[in-house]
């Protein structure tokens, strides 16, 4: 009886313990998913023209517009290049886990990682799929700071599994629950790069942004004297909602429109 | 046979301007042998310095399972057995190798990719490293665990120097990304294919790669120069075999590939011994080439000799034909006519191999100077952009044997007409 009682009042002292753990997940879990479903599109399809483009301090800059289609509820996206010449018909098809690239030249299909950079530019190809913070990250701190002209909370996150990219991420979301900048950190917590979102374009009932910035911490140039970052530029244009073909989202797709 | 040597030493020196020509030949054939092969071995001494110091040793063991790149799991078991085998003065080499592609260097806002970053012990490897051509710093010690060795390239495209910081950039095992900030201890000069890599601490590797602080993916046998390491990887396979599974001796890099893939459906780790000639087999077919095409020019040349030696002597004992029968007239026995010319064949090539070889290494130090750093494809047989040339005591004896051989085999016919020589024929002739 006694044992009984002790063993109670053990479960209890975890269950006390545990309970703001749980508590304090599921708050952080709550938090990032609002701010997931501020940009993500479950219930309708996405597409919008990006243009990106590439600086490197003292050699120029590169611009690539590209059709973007994104379906967000099957975890699809195709990219198609169109601009410069050169890339014309190049293709990026996300089906799930599985991301091709479409060489229109060779007119083959090589398997990629969402991880790569695209288009040898500071984005990534994770970085045109919907977002999915409460899926990837815990929150672990959490500050107020004014960003410019917005108030913002500064949230801490760290990784809950090893399928992202950064380990480490310091996200500004406004009182719109809008992200505004991102700082992804590496494992040993060294910046790696700094995108800020300066403008939002509302498309339905949700957000789009209007232009992303990118600022590569580890890239870049010292031009007259002064230290400049690598950075990249996207302009996302014509956003729209409208329901896509699902032929879009195929390999047969790419290989027809490249031609 | 003394009076012989010394009768044909006084002869040769009595009629060394008939020989100057046949002595001009004879050195040149010398000094064309001695340059080539100065120059092929030395090509070849420098590419296997580099190639061992890359590949961790003349004699490497790998361990693969179910993943593509080499995982050392028993590095106790796979250590034991081969100091068990190893040759005297050998050097144990343990490594953790970084083999993705998507190494960096950054500095400054510079950034250069990197083949392979190679986790080494600095305490056990020093003897591998010294033969590190540093420009710059000096080689890290032991428990320098923020300690790099970048490449002459590398630096130059950072615009690093020793003691500068500098961010390493990779992934972990498991796909994210991770950073270590290093400090440059030295640059190494090395700017062909081998250069494209970094030497830090295997622990910072595997720190790296987000894997254990101690694991292992490579265990080399740095060998002695004369090691024998084709039997030394023998003795290594034969003594994993007694303890761990094991793949056949990998003759090519292609091989073990096709081995590795065959047997990767069982997931069990298997163990696997490569030498640097399978490293190098690419390579060693090219300068395989290489040594074909200076046989044929060396036997060319021997048999220029051959030939010039016979017409020189056929000559010399007819004109001395006198001489020879008025000495077999006093007694000299045919053998030591014979002999006599033999001699005197011998002393030309003597002379003949000693200018050569003054003249070779002449020459090979002529080359030495020049710079080649501009031919790219070169760079991997260079130190510096420049030719180490070698030539070993045992390529040594063998041209000097060579020319030894070459001209007593153009002679041999003449000294035979020497030595059949009749005293009445020789003065009929007067």
């Amino acid at each position: 009886m006694r044992n009984r009682s002790q063993l109670a009042g053990c479960l209890a002292l975890i269950g006390s313990v545990l309970a703001p753990l749980s508590a304090q997940t599921k708050e952080s879990s709550d938090i990032l998913q609002v701010i997931d479903a501020q940009v993500s599109f479950l219930d309708q399809d996405f597409a919008a023209e990006y243009t990106v483009t590439q600086e490197k301090p003292g050699q120029g800059s590169s611009v690539t517009k590209a059709a973007v289609f994104r379906r967000d509820r099957e975890d699809k996206f195709l990219i198609l290049v169109l601009e410069p010449s050169a890339d014309k018909g190049k293709g990026y098809l996300k089906i799930g886990d599985t991301l091709w690239i479409y060489d229109p030249v060779s007119r083959r299909f090589n398997v990629s990682s969402a991880r790569n950079r695209f288009q040898n530019s500071n984005a990534r190809n994770s970085d045109f799929t919907s977002s999915t913070l409460a899926k990837d990250y815990r929150i672990t701190g959490e500050s107020a700071q004014k960003l410019g002209a917005y108030a913002t909370q500064v949230y801490e996150l760290e990784a809950l599994h090893n399928e992202v990219s950064f380990p480490f991420m310091k996200i500004w979301v406004d009182e719109n629950n809008l992200v505004r900048k991102f700082e992804d950190y590496s494992l040993s917590r060294q910046l790696l790069r700094t995108t800020a979102i300066p403008t939002y374009q509302r498309v339905g009932d949700r957000f789009v942004p209007a232009h992303i910035v990118i600022v590569d911490a580890l890239q870049g140039r010292t031009v007259s004297g002064v230290f400049r970052n690598e950075r990249t530029i996207i302009t996302v244009a014509k956003p729209t909602l409208n329901r896509l073909a699902d032929l879009i989202f195929t390999q047969a797709y790419l290989e027809r429109t490249s031609r | 046979m003394t009076n012989i040597l010394r009768i044909a030493w006084r002869n040769f020196w009595r009629n060394l301007g008939r020989y100057r020509l046949l002595m001009a030949a004879l050195a040149a054939a010398v000094m064309v042998q001695v340059t080539i092969m100065g120059s092929i071995l030395g090509l070849t001494d420098t590419l296997r310095m580099k190639a061992a110091r890359y590949f961790g040793g003349q004699v490497v063991v790998l361990g693969y399972g179910a993943e593509s790149y080499s995982n050392i799991r028993d590095a106790g078991q796979v250590e034991r057995a081969l100091r068990s085998v190893a040759a005297r003065g050998a050097v144990l080499v343990k490594r953790s190798h970084y083999y993705e592609k998507d190494a960096t260097l950054f500095f400054a806002g510079n950034f250069h990719g990197q083949r392979r970053l190679i986790g080494v012990d600095w305490q056990s490897e020093q003897p591998l490293l010294q033969t590190f051509d540093l420009v710059a710093g000096r080689l890290p010690t032991a428990g320098e665990e923020a300690a790099i060795l970048v490449s002459s390239v590398a630096a130059a495209a950072l615009g690093v120097r020793a003691g500068d910081e500098v961010i390493v950039s990779g992934t972990t095992e498991t796909g994210q990304k991770n950073t270590e900030s290093l400090i440059v201890a030295g640059i190494f000069n090395d700017p062909s294919i081998f250069g494209y890599t970094s030497y830090l601490s295997f622990r910072v590797v595997n720190r790296l790669l987000g894997v254990s602080p101690e694991r292992v993916t490579e265990v080399g046998l740095y060998l002695p120069r004369r090691a024998n390491f084709n039997r030394q990887a023998r003795n290594v396979l034969a003594a994993l075999a007694e303890a761990l599974p094991v793949y056949p001796l990998f003759t090519t890099q292609a091989e073990r590939d096709r081995l590795r893939k065959r047997y990767e459906s069982s997931g069990r780790i298997r163990y696997g011994v490569i030498t640097l000639d399978a490293n190098l087999a690419e390579i060693k077919s090219l300068l395989d080439s290489l040594a074909i095409l200076a046989g044929f020019l060396i036997l060319l040349f021997l048999s220029i000799v051959t030939i010039g030696v016979a017409n020189t002597y056929s000559m010399i004992v007819y004109e001395r034909t006198q001489e020879i029968g008025t000495m077999r007239a006093l007694g000299m026995p045919r053998a030591h006519a014979a002999w006599m010319f033999l001699f005197e064949a011998l002393l030309l090539a003597a002379c003949g191999t000693a200018l050569g070889f003054g003249g070779g290494i002449l020459v090979l130090s002529g080359i030495s100077l020049l710079d080649f750093s501009n031919r790219e494809a070169l760079l991997m047989f260079l130190s510096r952009g420049r030719l180490v040339w070698s030539l070993p005591p045992g390529w040594t004896i063998g041209i000097i044997a060579a020319m030894a051989a070459a001209s007593l085999a153009g002679c041999l016919r003449s000294a035979a007409r020497a030595a059949s020589v009749a005293p009445i024929v020789a003065l009929r002739k007067e």
